[in-house]
């Protein structure tokens, strides 16, 4: 073992290879330390968790001054007013806007919301810079049903969202603040995918557009104001959150269901450290301990390995992994790996048996035999640290491979959905036409990643090649 | 002759192999209730048809049930799913064996056969086109690469080559070629096509349409080059580099003969038959390879094929014939790379 | 007249923990028809010896000097292009070391044999009849030629690789361990082979080897080599019999006898670094006899009558 890390570290490439393998573990370490062990299914294929964010933005530095995408969050009223039935409580989003371009989207979510006697009723409206201000939606939560004792609990587990940039309620309400405010006739209908232009701009002079009507943009500070009315004092409001949309989306993107692929991305570490090491030790215990049989036992055993291993080995690999992982599931660690394990340990097997061959004949393992030692202490007391050093070279070796072969299957859609992989980055990427849209920061990134692991791992074992030639020796 | 008998041997042993596969893949979806499934599904797919057709003759819903009932039996008859998967299978294997391939469910020729034999047909030659372009470039330039290395080992060029080797062997090939894409096609405006074999519509006239389909493989061709030619530039380079060292290599020097001469003489042709074996080697890789790079540029190959019949609705016969020719390729093509070690190295040949 | 003659030779390598002096300031001749034995222990820089008077150097030399000269004509003077037409194989051949792997794998024997032959085009029929010719010199039958080397056995192998230097009919054949690989009855056939092409062909051997007492057998002169240097040169009498140098000694009372009850005694120790030689004489640490003057300053080559030379202290009276 020493004397492995000692060749590895002896050379450039091996250096490189362990400062990219400790950064790698150092940051998948971190990973499950500080991320839910079920983050697949709780939060990656969770679609209401990634509600809120803009579809297939780009990393916030890959775009200087773009608007930034900005949650805003208020659990309490800024301001309460009595009223004759119960309170008007406002809760006030200041919205600072100093771009020449109207926001992506504009949504609110309101989290929880219990009354004991009237559902209580919200009013949303945008001040705007120039000081005109837009009623924009009007709600209240469902009525108690029919049976149904106070207080009543509403959206506590399923937030009511709505987006302010398509609603149609806003629409109409647009429409209107046109014709009042400018004097400018456009239907609802007109008005389809403009609202976020309108709302934050201004309509050109008439000489200014000639031809239908447009908006120039108005940078300032908004706010947006939703006032609760609520007919019980006890009532209450969990949470209110605004979301303006950004052009620009966290540290790597957004996909098209508005995911952070930045926490895609860093799950992937973990899990595609945990196939490389798990998939190779597995093959190199198969290998070797299959390889120390066949050459130490001799007879039909050996017969019967060897061929196995000649048939495992002209086997084409990925059409078999395709066709094994499609029948029997795509479970990682009941289905994929085994399959890989179960393709990658012929070759191990087959030198391993014929440098066993050659130390049996050794002097040392035949004095131990004279001496009376079992067979099996002799394999694993003589024979195993012999070709140890060289086992551990080939698990390193192993490793970029299973990788390689996970991803791939992940590619091809056989991923396991349980955890989010960049495979499965990859797969969604080019299943939904990222590739011929440009956007690069959900192709380029995990697939660099798969590059760099996988190299991290080869650089090692090209550090070890002193110890592993034997098999380019092989004429 | 004791050449012929090792061939022999080998071929006997592939066979062999080839006929293992086949088997397996059979058992393994008789075993797990798969081919039963997909035998089911499709009968009740037929059987909607034919109530509806039986419908408009019969009135009486009893009788009509009774027909329908009768209708399906000789369907699960025909399709052999009234006999358990074990019955059934071994005669799919024969079929198989018999390149009798069954009909697809859903891919058809350009023509409209749903005849396996028919859509392979088709595709393999579009398969070889790429798969055998790529494996002549990338073997000529990493054997030429690898042993023009090996002349100066620990230059500048040698160690640049030797990350590139690294990293080319960690590189996914359909990653590459989404990568090769994301480049030629959107940032290059549309350079190159991002797949597809033929443009629509495709060109008339054979020279054109033979230089649209080229222009169609350069990226794809491109992609299983830059994949394949690390790691056996770097085997290569290796092993030209032992060989240089040995002793008769200096005995050659010795006897006077010229430093090109021991190259070619001394040097690469003993290192030939290990290169071959490191190509050999790859071949599992490079059909991997050609698979997804055919899904990543939609070129309807087998390697496509097999995806579809893999995803969304899978196709049992498709699946089966396609795993029997694949394998069989593969065999066929590592047979033909150890005739060549057979033919490089005298020492294997008694 | 010395058909050979080497000057004060150098031949240094370069290592990352510096230069090896392999073959440090040789000087000796070798008059023609004789056979001059080169007696070693493994590092003593013999083999590389051999590589130096054939120019065939590794890629990482460091200095490379001295002087060669073939029947009166310089050596290193000859451009790389010239001392390769015209000085190896055709003037100075060797035959290997190791015969196991010095022949090429994946070519016919006859080809390599007849390989500089083919170069001057001489005619395929007259190259290949020059082959079963010496194939014959050397104890071997004609269809040897058309087989391939893993096909022979060690001793045929010694065969060809001895038919193969003599195929340009050398003054000179360098000998490097030619029987070292081989089995005992194997190795006196191969040296009864040497004497008889010795006597028959008027060769001139450079005989390396380990093995003082086969070198006896063969060898009119003989040159105790040790760390790059000679340390004893004379005669095979003034050295086997009159031996000066203590490590020449030692060697001698190395070889088990048959008649004696003494028991063979041995070196203690190993030859020094050749990395890091010792200060004074290269011998000094194993030497029995060392005494201050050793550890000061190396010794030189002294002549003592009759071309006796010994590089010992001892030699110049304490």
């Amino acid at each position: 073992m020493e004397s492995v890390l000692k060749v590895i570290l002896s050379s450039g490439v091996g250096r490189a290879g362990l400062a990219l393998f400790a950064l790698l573990t150092g940051i998948s370490v971190y990973v499950l330390v500080s991320y839910p062990l079920d983050y697949g299914s709780r939060v990656w294929y969770n679609p209401a968790v990634w509600a809120d964010n803009p579809a297939v933005k780009p990393p916030i530095w890959a775009k200087p001054g773009a608007v930034p995408h900005s949650v805003f969050l208020q659990e309490e009223p800024t301001e309460v007013r009595k009223a004759s039935t119960g309170e008007r409580r406002l809760y006030r989003f200041e919205i600072p806007h100093p771009y020449e371009k109207p926001p992506d989207s504009l949504s609110l979510t309101l989290t929880e919301a219990v009354y004991y006697s009237r559902p209580p009723l919200l009013t949303v409206s945008l001040t705007r810079p120039d000081g005109r201000s837009v009623r924009l939606y009007r709600y209240s939560p469902p009525a108690p049903r029919p049976g149904e004792e106070a207080p009543y609990v509403r959206h506590r587990d399923s937030p009511h969202r709505v987006d302010l940039g398509a609603d149609p309620q806003v629409r109409a309400q647009v429409s209107a603040f046109l014709r009042d405010e400018y004097g400018l006739r456009l239907s609802a209908n007109e008005l389809r995918g403009r609202l976020m232009e309108i709302l934050f701009g201004e309509p050109t002079s008439p000489e200014e557009r000639g031809g239908p009507a447009a908006f120039r943009p108005l940078p300032g500070t908004y706010a947006l104001e939703v006032e609760v009315t609520v007919f019980d004092r006890r009532d209450r409001i969990g949470a209110l959150q605004a979301v303006r949309g950004g052009e620009t989306f966290g540290w790597m993107g957004t996909d098209s269901l508005g995911r952070d692929l930045a926490q895609g991305l860093l799950f992937g570490f973990p899990v595609s450290l945990i196939i490389g090491i798990l998939t190779s030790v597995l093959a190199t215990l198969l290998g070797a301990s299959l390889g120390i049989m066949s050459g130490y036992l001799g007879g039909r055993v050996d017969l019967l390995i060897q061929r196995s291993a000649d048939v495992i080995n002209n086997i084409p690999g990925l059409p078999l992994l395709i066709f094994l992982v499609f029948i029997f599931g795509s479970n990682l660690f009941l289905v994929i790996i085994p399959v890989i394990v179960f393709f990658s340990w012929p070759g191990l097997a087959i030198i391993v048996r014929s440098m066993v061959l050659q130390l049996r004949e050794g002097q040392l393992v035949e004095a131990e035999r004279s001496l009376g030692a079992t067979r099996w202490r002799i394999m694993f007391r003589h024979i195993l640290p012999q070709v140890g050093p060289y086992l551990l070279a080939q698990l390193i070796f192993f490793a970029p491979s299973a990788i390689l072969s996970e991803a791939t299957l992940s590619f091809l859609g056989l991923g396991d959905t349980s955890l989010p992989t960049w495979g499965q980055i990859l797969e969604g990427a080019f299943r939904t036409g990222a590739v011929y849209r440009g956007y690069w920061w959900w192709v380029v990134p995990p697939g660099l990643l798969i590059v760099i692991t996988a190299v991290a791992f080869m650089l090692i074992a090209l550090s070890l090649e002193p110890i592993a030639n034997p098999r380019l020796r092989r004429s | 002759m004791a050449i012929l008998r090792k061939l022999l041997l080998r071929a006997l042993s592939l066979i062999a192999v080839v006929l293992i596969v086949l088997v397996l893949v059979v058992v393994v979806l008789g075993a797990t209730g798969f081919s039963d499934r997909i035998l089911s599904s499709v009968i009740s797919e037929e059987m909607r048809a034919v109530r509806q057709q039986l419908a408009e003759t019969i009135r009486d819903p009893q009788e009509l049930e009774r027909a329908l009932r009768e209708q399906r039996r000789e369907l699960e008859a025909f399709y052999g799913l009234d006999k358990p998967w074990y019955v059934r299978l071994p005669q799919d294997v024969l079929r198989v064996l018999t390149l009798d391939l069954g009909e697809a469910r859903t891919v058809a020729t350009a023509q409209g056969s749903k005849r396996i034999q028919d859509i392979i047909a088709e595709r393999l030659p579009r398969t070889a086109l790429l798969f055998t372009t790529a494996l002549v470039i990338y073997f000529l330039i990493g054997v030429w690469l690898g042993t023009l290395l090996a002349t100066r080992p620990g230059s500048k060029l040698d160690r640049v080559l030797s990350y590139f080797a690294a990293v080319s062997f960690a590189l996914p090939s359909w990653w590459t070629g989404i990568l090769l894409i994301l480049i030629f096609y959107f940032y290059l405006g549309g350079l190159l096509p991002a797949g597809g074999m033929y443009s629509t519509p495709p060109p008339e006239g054979g020279l054109a349409r033979f230089l649209d389909l080229a222009y169609h493989a350069i990226l794809p061709i491109f992609t299983l080059v830059l994949v394949a030619t690390g790691p056996l530039m770097y085997v290569a380079r290796t092993i030209t580099l032992n060989v240089a060292q040995e002793d008769h290599v200096t005995f050659a020097r010795a006897k006077g003969i010229p430093e090109g001469l021991v190259r070619r003489r001394h040097i690469l042709r003993v290192a030939a038959p290990p290169i071959v074996t490191g190509l050999i080697l790859g071949l599992v890789g490079s059909i991997a390879g050609s698979i997804t790079t055919e899904i990543v540029f939609r070129w309807p190959g087998m390697g496509q094929l097999y995806f579809q019949a893999v995803s969304g609705q899978p196709d049992e016969s498709l699946i089966v014939a396609l795993t029997f020719v694949y394998t069989m390729l593969y065999a066929l093509a590592r047979f033909i790379l150890e005739i060549l070690y057979l033919i490089l190295d005298p020492r294997v040949r008694y | 007249m010395a058909i050979l003659e080497v000057r004060d030779l150098y031949l240094y390598y370069e290592t990352p923990r510096g230069p090896v002096h392999a073959v440090d300031g040789v000087s000796f001749e070798l008059p023609e028809g004789s056979a001059l034995g080169l007696v070693g222990e493994s590092g003593s820089g013999k083999t590389s010896l051999g590589l130096a008077l054939l120019r065939l150097l590794p890629k990482n030399v460091d200095t490379y000097k001295g002087s060669i000269r073939l029947e009166g004509r310089e050596l290193m003077e000859l451009s790389d292009e010239q001392f390769r037409r015209e000085i190896r194989w055709r003037k100075i051949a060797m035959a290997f070391q190791g015969a196991m792997n010095v022949l090429n794998p994946v070519v016919k024997v006859w080809l390599q044999i007849a390989e500089p032959l083919l170069l001057e085009k001489t005619p395929r029929p007259q190259a290949r009849a020059r082959v079963e010719e010496l194939l014959e010199l050397v104890g071997l039958s004609k269809d040897v030629a058309d087989r391939y080397p893993h096909e022979l056995s060690g001793g045929m192998k010694q065969r060809v690789v001895l038919a193969a230097a003599l195929v340009m009919n050398p003054k000179v054949v360098i000998l490097d361990e030619p029987t070292s690989a081989l089995d005992v009855s194997i190795q006196a056939q191969i040296m009864n082979l040497l004497k008889r092409l010795k006597r028959e062909l008027g060769l001139s051997y450079i005989f390396i080897t380990h093995d003082i007492a086969l070198a006896s057998d063969l060898c009119d002169y003989l040159g105790i080599a040790y760390a790059g240097q000679i340390v004893e040169l004379g005669t095979s009498e003034q050295v086997l019999l009159e031996p000066e140098h203590p490590y020449t000694q030692g060697l001698l009372e190395s070889i088990p006898r048959l008649r004696s009850t003494r028991l063979p005694s041995f070196i203690p120790g190993a030859p020094p670094d050749p990395v890091d030689l010792p200060e004074g004489c290269r011998f000094r640490e194993r030497c029995p006899k060392a005494f201050e003057r050793c550890t000061e300053m190396p010794p030189l080559l002294q002549g003592k009558g009759a071309g006796h030379e010994v590089r010992c202290w001892l030699l110049a009276g304490r």
